[in-house]
């Protein structure tokens, strides 16, 4: 262990001055980021510039880590008979343990580090650390990992870059010839795209690792790079051709938070497309029975029944559960403590007035009035799935057979904070921390009372955020759970979903998620002798954003058969 | 008992065969010189036997090691030094001698601080910053001071001037003297190797031409003048270099035993002033490649 050290620590001074800069590079970044939170009344375009200024110092820090790893292998270089250390008493096993612990050092615990009092100001729990770190290193392996498969078949920078060309080559040769002569991977099933997506990531982790393994213990170059191009062309060929679902297991899992909720009154309709276009079945559901303060969020769906001879045929989509105001207000107003909800009768009044005047003026129903009460533990959803290879003059009597299989969660809502009106207002819960910036009038809205409230909001990127319900539900995960703002009146008992369409800029510094946000706040109104009023006058001193977060989520599958198919453009019958 | 052992060693790049069927011995204490043409054969001999290469056929063993297994104990007791090898020229002397000391258990600090004082080794100045004799040095320090049982040097004075050379060669002799070394030393460079070593191999076209003590070969060499020679006198079998001019006839003898091949002389071309010189391992040297390159062309021919 000691001439492990003693190698890492040779490799250290050597590397010192790009080392040095490369720090300099990432603590520019992190300044960059500190500018960003601090950022007080900035303007769009200034964050916009800061944001490039950091993407830039990314790239460049990527840039750098890839020059990086290959001044640290060639310093001991594996390819060359003249290397020095092949003469003196340090083995194989010795170099690499040496090499791995230096770039462990150099591109996992430096960045650490270095972003460990960035983490600090932005009010990092062990948690949020813990989940920082791994992301930082994952992040660096992204780069650092075929670095190093690349650097330990070559022994000066030269060939470094030659060998990094020619396997770029190799993908875009390999793609190409896969487009030409393999199935189109879009065509597979969502669970085994999904599949694929692991294998393929566990085959390049698995030749990365053997290209090392075998380079550094037995120096045989041309085998070494046998193997990597043999995992790296498996890994090609996994896109199109691994034909097992190897994650669906993983995400079956009906625990007793969700033993009693049911899924009732399918109602599927085709949607016929143009000839070239696949049609698709929208199958409109409703989940019952959710718990009291839960809410179901809807994921993946799957569209199964019996083929022509008889097979099992199915086909994928994905689930909605209309707008975050119809899902969760509800939740939200309970988990937030609101008053019950108290309409302005003669706004009511009028509503109503209105909306009868305009039937009897077309003399339609069309018009539609407000949505339907639904029960308590009640929530209606949408799967719209995708039938490809069928005609949909033959869809509806396939699916008369059919059944359909949804993924849920039921996740509770979480009040995180509430933010008031006003500019310079910063609230915090754990690492997340929100400021308003500028508050100003939104003319283009039409109602001089309307106002567009910017803020920076800082939160932990946590990318096993992301990843877990990606290995649970798939790329066809819709991060239903994410927080989201809701304008609150509390007098009032009135919670509004605030949209997301004013979400500015992101930029991740280091495991921390920077974000402009916009709102277009829309003042609450009443109507007043006909016309529609601001009310109440300080409306912006009573009402304040409260971020709304979704926590201990719970995973449920469900399935149920298809009772009615709709099939509203069928072709009308031939006459004789 | 011998250091370096080899059994038809055989090394091959495509058609090219650089070591065929080497079958060599370096004894314990011998100081050996390598020597051959361009191209015979000898920085490929030195890197199979320290495993930088993998032999295609045969094998060797280097105390008493099978060479594709030599490891860290066994590195620990060997110095290589190469014109070939790059140094780590961004370290100063100090730093490069601090980096090698902590892999050989048996680093001998006084003898790394003579041998420096003794080859005038700045300790501060970058080895980049220091001549190409200068590195030279340096990398025979680092190879010296754990006082290896075998030290093998692939072209040491390669680009030295004749001063540095000089010194370089009484810095091996000093210390050849404090302890039992073994070196095996691959030059071009006779006239050093023949102040340094005590035995000499020979090797043409990856063969091995011959292996002896310098002493016997010297011995046994001897460039031989005749003059009034008989017309019709040819040459004898494994005589060299024979060529007559007039009166006089030149050749040489490899195969020198004293008075009995005198005579044997003498009886060839009665009534001929016949006179031997002894040789030096230059000239030697020199006759073997030549006569090795005849051999060629006229196999070529065949």
């Amino acid at each position: 262990m000691k001439l492990l050290w003693h190698i890492v620590r040779k490799d250290g001074a050597r590397l010192r001055l790009p080392l040095g800069l490369w720090g300099l590079l990432l603590l520019a970044k992190l300044a960059l980021g500190a500018m960003l939170r601090a950022g007080g009344g900035a303007d769009y375009v200034w964050f916009a510039r800061l944001e490039l200024y950091i993407n830039l110092c990314t790239g460049l820090g990527a840039l750098m880590v890839y020059v990086l790893v290959a001044l640290l292998i060639h310093e001991d270089a594996l390819g060359e008979a003249s290397a020095a250390w092949r003469t003196r008493p340090i083995s194989r096993a010795r170099l690499l343990g040496a090499k791995l612990l230096g770039a462990l050092l150099m591109f996992g615990v430096l960045p650490v580090l270095l972003s460990l009092p960035w983490w600090w100001v932005c009010g990092f729990g062990l948690r949020e650390l813990g989940v920082a770190v791994l992301e930082t290193l994952a992040w660096q392996a992204l780069v650092v990992l075929p670095s190093l498969a690349l650097a330990v078949l070559s022994h000066n920078f030269g060939r470094y870059f030659t060998l990094t060309l020619a396997v770029i080559f190799f993908v875009a040769l390999a793609g190409m010839l896969q487009l030409a002569y393999l199935p189109d991977p879009a065509q597979a099933p969502l669970p085994v795209r999904d599949s694929r997506f692991w294998v393929v990531l566990a085959l390049l982790l698995a030749g990365i690792v053997g290209v090392v393994l075998h380079q550094f213990l037995t120096l045989r170059t041309w085998r070494s790079c046998a193997l990597g191009l043999g995992a790296l062309a498996l890994a090609l060929a996994s896109v199109s051709l691994w034909p097992w679902d190897v994650v669906t297991p993983a995400r079956l899992a009906n625990p007793a938070a969700a033993r009693g909720v049911t899924l009732a009154s399918p109602w599927a309709t085709l949607d016929r497309n143009s000839e070239h276009q696949p049609n698709n079945v929208r199958v409109q559901f409703a989940v019952r029975n959710v718990p009291d303060g839960w809410v179901a969020l809807g994921y993946t769906a799957q569209l199964s029944w019996r083929g022509p001879e008889g097979t099992r045929l199915g086909a994928h989509g994905w689930v909605s559960g209309g707008t975050p105001q119809e899902k969760f207000a509800r939740s939200v107003h309970q988990v937030l403590q609101l008053p019950p909800e108290r309409p302005d009768a003669e706004t009511v009044r009028w509503q109503a007035q209105r909306l009868a005047e305009l039937r009897a003026r077309t003399g339609t129903s069309w018009v539609q009035g407000p949505p339907p009460a639904r029960r308590p533990g009640e929530q209606a959803f949408t799967a719209y799935v995708n039938v490809k290879g069928y005609r949909g003059d033959e869809l509806p009597a396939q699916l008369a057979e059919g059944e359909l299989t949804t993924d849920h969660e039921l996740a509770r809502p979480v009040p995180l904070l509430d933010l008031p009106l006003k500019p310079g207002a910063r609230r915090s819960q754990g690492a997340r921390s929100v400021r308003v910036t500028r508050i100003e009038p939104n003319p283009t809205k039409g109602h001089e009372a309307d106002l567009i409230v910017r803020a920076v909001e800082t939160q932990p990127s946590d990318l096993l955020r992301w990843l877990v319900p990606m290995f649970r539900y798939g790329w066809g995960f819709k991060l239903d759970g994410t927080a989201g703002y809701w304008l609150v009146d509390r007098a009032q008992g009135q919670a509004r979903w605030q949209t997301s369409m004013g979400m500015g800029p992101t930029v991740w510094v280091n495991a921390v998620q920077l974000t402009w946000a916009r709102w277009d706040v829309r003042a609450p109104r009443v109507v007043r002798g006909g016309q529609w009023v601001t009310w109440p006058a300080n409306w912006a001193d009573v009402v304040s954003l409260a971020l709304v977060g979704y926590d201990q989520a719970t995973p449920f599958q469900r399935t149920l058969p298809i009772e009615r198919l709709e099939d509203p453009k069928a072709p009308a019958p031939e006459t004789p | 008992m011998n250091l370096i052992e080899t059994q038809q060693l055989t090394r091959r790049f495509g058609r090219t065969t650089a070591v065929q069927a080497l079958d060599f011995n370096l004894p314990a204490g011998s100081l050996c010189a390598l020597l051959g043409p361009n191209g015979a054969g000898k920085t490929t001999t030195l890197q199979l036997l320290l495993n930088l290469l993998a032999p295609t056929a045969g094998g060797a063993r280097v105390l008493g090691v099978d060479v594709r297994r030599l490891g860290e104990r066994e590195f620990a007791q060997i110095g290589y030094v190469s014109e070939n090898q790059p140094l780590p020229l961004w370290m100063t002397v100090r730093q490069y001698l601090d980096y090698c000391r902590p892999f050989y258990p048996a680093w001998d600090r006084a003898l790394e601080q003579t041998l420096r004082a003794q080859f005038a080794l700045p300790p501060d100045r970058t080895l980049q910053q220091l001549s190409r004799g200068m590195r030279m040095k340096a990398a025979l320090l680092s190879s010296l001071a754990y006082r290896p049982r075998l030290l093998v040097l692939d072209e040491p004075f390669s680009g030295l001037d004749p001063l540095v050379r000089d010194e370089f060669v009484r810095g091996m002799l000093e210390v050849a003297a404090t302890g039992e070394w073994t070196v095996l030393v691959s030059s071009h460079d006779i006239e050093e190797v023949e102040r340094l070593c005590d035995r000499v191999a020979l090797l043409d076209r990856g063969r091995l031409q011959l292996d002896e003590p310098a002493e016997a070969l010297l011995g046994r060499f001897r460039r031989v003048e005749v003059t009034q020679a008989p017309a019709a006198a040819g040459p004898a079998a494994g005589w060299l270099d024979w060529e007559q001019a007039g009166a006089l006839t030149r050749f040489v003898e490899p195969a020198y035993a004293g008075e009995a091949t005198a005579a044997a002389w003498r009886e060839r071309f009665p009534g001929a002033t016949v006179t031997a010189q002894p040789m030096t391992l230059r000239e030697i040297f020199v006759t073997l490649a030549r006569s090795g390159r005849a051999e060629n062309r006229r196999g070529a021919a065949a």
